[in-house]
């Protein structure tokens, strides 16, 4: 527990201090990297709560897939002059850094109120097992499964669709 | 056993207040379309994390399969959104969401 508490407290530092560089960087490339640290972060932070297979699901998919698509498209897009004037703050900015600042304050008030210093309960043994986790994907939930390969199926063809010359929107 | 050396449902739950936060101030000051799309992508991690903060707490793996779910619907929204943004930048020239003003009155 204590080597748990130690490993959640690192990397729950390192996650909110790589989320901060990806909203801050000026290069979207520079945000792109730091946003990939804080998602394998978020990943070891899953691995402390016994979400084995949604951690490596994370780094696989979330760090590795996604980020790489973005990264593709960063720097297939790239143009250096378009963010030369983002590091001012404005007003409008900083009234929403106060806003969202509230936000937070409010919810981890509303969360110390409500479940205060509670301990985790003691999980059954077979928590988080991949045995668990087949039997509720693929038997309980298999409408919800099929419904999301329907879903992934049409992102396909709109994603084909959006890329192909033809369609852009400009000429018909 | 102190409160700073046992971990609960709170701690978690601040965590992903936080990345959300960070997520939401991201998606307000930031232009560039892309960067706004990595800030969707931090506040639905955050959402990951509660949903997966409470399956510890209730001891039920059944809530893993709802974050893998979360996890595909925003596999599919950020390669939809990115082939958007390829298409725009083909046909605006620009990545700029304050430059995007076809639907301004």
């Amino acid at each position: 527990m204590m080597i748990n508490a130690a490993v959640f407290y690192l990397f729950a530092f390192l996650s909110v201090i790589a989320a901060v560089f990806t909203i801050s960087f000026a290069s979207p490339v520079k945000s792109a990297i730091s946003m990939i640290f804080c998602l394998f972060c978020l990943a070891v932070i899953y691995f402390t709560l016994g979400a084995h297979f949604v951690g490596i699901i994370q780094i696989l998919v979330y760090a590795g897939a996604i980020m790489v698509l973005f990264l593709f498209v960063i720097m297939l897009l790239e143009k250096r002059d378009c963010e030369s004037s983002e590091s001012a703050i404005t007003p409008a900015k900083s009234i929403s850094i106060v806003i969202a600042a509230t936000l937070f304050t409010a919810m981890a008030a509303a969360f110390l109120a409500s479940a205060g210093h509670l301990e985790f309960p003691a999980a059954p043994d077979s928590y988080g097992s991949i045995k668990v986790l087949a039997g509720s994907i693929f038997h309980r939930y298999i409408f919800a499964f099929e419904a999301l390969s329907v879903l992934v199926l049409a992102a396909i063809i709109g994603v084909t669709l959006l890329a192909s010359k033809d369609t852009a929107g400009d000429k018909k | 056993m102190t409160a700073m050396t046992t971990i609960g449902l709170s701690h978690y739950l601040i965590l992903s207040a936080a990345l959300f936060a960070i997520g939401l101030i991201g998606l307000t000051t930031r232009r560039n379309i892309i960067v706004l799309f990595m800030c969707v992508e931090l506040m639905l991690n955050s959402a990951n994390l509660t949903i997966l903060a409470y399956a510890r707490q209730f001891g039920d793996s059944d809530f893993h399969a709802a974050a893998l779910f979360v996890m595909v619907i925003a596999a599919s929204e950020a390669a939809l959104g990115l082939a958007m943004v390829v298409a725009m930048f083909r046909y605006r020239g620009t990545v700029d969401s304050d430059k995007l003003t076809i639907l301004k009155g």
